[in-house]
């Protein structure tokens, strides 16, 4: 041991350069997966141009706005997977425009795609032609069901791939209701499992990529990804024939579960016996908890009847109560937070978890920021989302250097 | 769409070894991007783990720390399943999130096992735990430790909430962090209370605290330097929804449940069907025949005609109530039973390939065996079979990246308690076998 105190290095201020500073990604990516994927690289610190068509990205439209009228600039999807990035906005119907692509990807590290096959090969980048092109170039694509199969070209929305991984009948399983319909979770989070996925493993080929310079395709199919954030049910279902049916109690398990206060929901969850004799320390080691000899009788043969004292002990009382007991007492919980009330937290403020950022046509909002603080890299400044094309001059400046901007806009390429 | 997958198939194709079933055992050679790579893997119960079962997927050489005096509890049970009835080695939530690593058995409170894991430090590239904030530097073993032995080193501390802060030292999982997060409020049914929320949450957490050893490593790589990366997994599962933070500061107010619907879309919902698969994919018992449920979605009026056309609902087409896309939201309750009433006479799976023919986006909800009996999933490699030492053969997911140069890959089922330990202390320090007998004899190995 020595005399330093954890504080020392753990919470030193990060002066070192950003993650990926110097890193070039250029994304042809709409909706979630994709630009989350890209997100979560220009986040770090990398460069990143959003190519986009002069439509722009399909959630620029996707209800709710900030404005109740919709705006192109203010859809809360497109402002929340699309930070720290520039937008350039070419034709892609047009020659030109591809070829203006085509520069952009060859100046660039990574290019993040969403693109199915039959969609990369009209625009003449098929990842295996590309690959022979431009070895160094990390071609890193979220797809519905992946580059290589037969269902690459299949019609398919966040609902359906949801279901069709077995991710939203994962859900319903918690819910111990097993004739009810399987449910797809909430915001978009099964979708956003893609982008993930992507940036996880694009950056584990960056290493590769930085160290003997070979770049490689990373094929991500986002129904996969999804189906990975529930493979041990699945491997259980699968090679057991299926866990035990849920406890049939209401929301959770005989462990606690979901239990309803008087001013909403709280999660307690204590499968180890310590967490369970916790709980029952919190209620005030109530009689019926305990046998003859005062010891704690084992949780699975009290039963139904522990969980109505429970939820009667619960009920009587406010989240935050119950919460603040129970953890006082090492048994893990949590109450049912609105998003709010998670902006609004003590420990998501002291963290530093939100960045307001600035946006010229929304209001400056709270961002979330990646999961983790590195106590060396620096943390990049982050940006709110790009106005449509408003990269699009520096970025021909930039990079394209045989045309300027006038000559680019004049051809019809660039918006 | 055949021609797609002949295409990348035939010229270029970078599936997998694994096509093919084979068992497999102890971990195998590895070709991975981490490939040289050494992570010691203090991590327990199911983020944490899976968190650096991705890094072992991805090549790294990764030892799981463990002891018979403080057993991984997915040994041995899930809050799902209750208690496990097997012994340590045969239980399949370990398995799933374990594979491709060593075990190595110490008990970290004796000075045998400290100096261990200090030799292992000098070697490893990164460690990663998911205890409460500080439980590592208590045994001597925190960051600040291990940098004095290899400043290089990157080690990722995952925990409920984060190592700073008020609630630093709560603890929780995968319903909590989803609780904590806001995502369990926003996940259920618009007029039923909000969904505890299971496992899958645990391996979001551990997909972020897997991308920030990741990037640590890279920095590394780049920069020559180590660094202490504090994650917290239920900041993990909200930045998984940030859309939901915005409408707070932008619309004033929270998002809604949404159950499986959406907010412009109608149909857009799951469908009660007579069974999973038409009749004669069952024995005449008809054993395995179960319910089937059917996602459909309509974003435009050609996906609802399409949908009017397969389902021989043509007359809605007309119907004013749903004529538009608006007014298909706003009669959303009365189209539905309309729909089941056409559906609960079909099989899912087959009824969902002629809606996608037809252009609807269409989808059996599928789960267990059914995830693996999809032609698509067979199309891209398939499972992988390996075979715990102590239990049966096991068909378990591939990684979810295929990369084609450096492939990761399932190289072996998850490790007996304490399978690797004479090979670590052996054949990667090079510990004499006295050493370890000695060492045995004190404890240390238990």
């Amino acid at each position: 041991m020595t005399t330093q105190s954890t504080k020392s290095s753990t919470t030193v201020e990060a002066t070192g350069p950003p993650l990926l500073e110097g890193i070039r990604v250029v994304e042809l990516a709409e909706d979630i997966a994709g630009p989350f994927a890209a997100k979560l690289l220009a986040d770090a610190g990398a460069e990143t141009i959003k190519v986009e068509s002069p439509g722009g990205d399909t959630a620029r439209r996707t209800a709710p706005f900030a404005d109740p009228a919709p705006h192109r600039e203010t859809s809360t999807t497109w402002l929340a997977f699309n930070t720290s990035k520039r937008s350039v906005v070419l034709d892609l119907a047009s020659a030109a425009g591809r070829r203006l692509l085509h520069e952009l990807i060859s100046n660039a590290d990574v290019f993040v795609t969403d693109r199915t096959p039959q969609q990369l090969d009209d625009l003449d980048l098929n990842p295996h032609d590309l690959r022979e092109r431009l070895p160094q170039l990390i071609i890193a694509a979220v797809t519905p069901f992946g580059l290589i199969g037969g269902a690459s070209e299949w019609p398919s929305t966040a609902l359906t791939r949801a279901h069709a991984s077995g991710s939203a009948a994962g859900v319903r399983r918690n819910l111990g209701a097993s004739a009810a319909p399987p449910l797809m979770a909430g915001a978009n989070v099964h979708e956003a499992d893609g982008g993930t996925a992507l940036a996880l493993a694009t950056w584990a080929a960056l290493i590769v990529r930085d160290r003997d310079g070979h770049g490689q395709i990373v094929d991500v199919s986002s129904v996969e990804a999804m189906m990975n954030m529930d493979r041990v049910d699945i491997s259980i279902a699968h090679n057991d024939g299926g866990p035990p049916p849920m406890p049939p109690r209401k929301g959770g398990s005989a462990f606690g579960g979901r239990l309803e206060c008087v001013d909403g929901h709280l999660i307690a969850v204590t499968p180890q016996a310590h967490q369970w004799a916790g709980l029952i320390k919190a209620m005030g080691d109530p009689d019926w908890a305990h046998d003859s000899d005062g010891n704690l009788i084992d949780r699975l043969q009290l039963g139904e009847d522990a969980a109505e004292a429970i939820e009667e002990w619960a009920g009587a009382r406010t989240r935050d109560e119950v919460f603040r007991a129970l953890q006082v007492n090492s048994a893990p919980a949590g109450p049912v937070l609105r998003p709010s009330e998670v902006m609004d937290s003590e420990q998501m403020q002291v963290r530093e978890f939100f960045d307001v950022l600035e946006h010229r046509i929304a209001a400056d909002a709270r961002y979330p920021q990646f999961a983790a603080r590195w106590n060396r890299a620096g943390r990049p400044t982050r940006t709110a989302a790009p106005l449509l094309g408003s990269a699009s001059s520096d970025a021909m400046r930039d990079h394209l250097h045989p045309w300027t901007p006038v000559q680019a806009r004049r051809a019809g390429v660039i918006g | 769409m055949t021609t797609t997958t002949e295409r990348t198939n035939g010229s270029d194709g970078y599936l997998p070894h694994h096509v093919g079933h084979y068992s497999l055992l102890r971990p195998g050679p590895r070709r991975g991007p981490l490939v040289g790579t050494r992570i010691i893997d203090f991590t327990w119960a199911w983020a944490g783990p899976y968190g650096a079962m991705q890094v072992a997927l991805l090549g790294a050489e990764t030892i799981k720390v463990e002891s018979a005096t403080r057993i991984d509890h997915s040994r041995q049970r899930s809050l799902a399943m209750g208690s496990f009835k097997g012994g340590v080695n045969q239980a399949p939530m370990f398995n799933e999130v374990n594979l491709n690593k060593y075990s190595i058995q110490l008990n970290l409170k004796t000075e045998g096992a400290k100096q261990i894991i200090r030799d292992l430090a000098r070697t490893a590239d990164g460690a990663i735990d998911n205890f409460r904030p500080g439980t590592l530097d208590k045994l001597g073993l925190g960051y600040d430790d291990l940098r004095q032995i290899n400043p290089e080193i990157v080690m990722v501390s995952a925990s409920a909430l984060g190592a700073t802060g008020p609630e630093r030292n709560y603890t929780g999982y995968a319903p909590t962090f989803a609780a904590l997060s806001g995502l369990s409020y926003l996940s259920g049914e618009p007029e039923e209370p909000p969904v505890m929320m299971g496992g899958s949450i645990d391996l979001r957490a551990g997909t972020a605290a897997a991308m920030a050893m990741v990037a640590g490593l890279h920095y590394r790589e780049r920069t020559g330097r180590g660094q202490f990366i504090d994650a917290s997994s239920s900041e993990a599962i909200g930045m998984h929804i940030p859309e939901e933070f915005l409408h707070v500061d932008l619309l004033g107010r929270d998002g809604d449940r949404l159950g499986n619907g959406h907010r412009a879309y109608a149909p857009h919902d799951v469908f009660r069907c007579a069974s999973m698969r038409a009749p004669d994919a069952y024995g005449d018992d008809h054993k395995g025949a179960r319910t089937g449920w059917l996602a459909i979605a309509c974003r435009s009026d050609a996906e609802w005609h399409a949908l009017c056309k397969c389902s021989g609902l043509d007359h809605l087409r007309d119907d004013p109530r749903f004529r538009t896309g608006l007014k298909r939201w706003k009669h959303r309750d009365d189209l539905k039973p309309m729909i089941e009433a056409w559906t609960s006479e079909q099989s899912a799976v087959e009824t969902a390939e002629t809606l996608r023919g037809a252009g609807v986006p269409a989808a059996a909800s599928v789960w267990g065996s059914d995830v693996h009996h999809s032609q698509n999933f067979q199309d891209r490699g398939g499972a992988v079979a390996v075979r715990p030492p102590e239990t049966h053969l096991r068909e378990v997911l591939p990684p979810p990246w295929k990369l084609s140069e450096t492939p990761a890959e399932v190289v072996s089922p998850a490790p007996r308690l304490g399978e690797d330990t004479e090979y670590v202390l052996g054949r990667m320090l090079g510990y004499e076998q006295e050493r370890i007998d000695e060492l045995a004899q004190h404890g240390a190995l238990e």
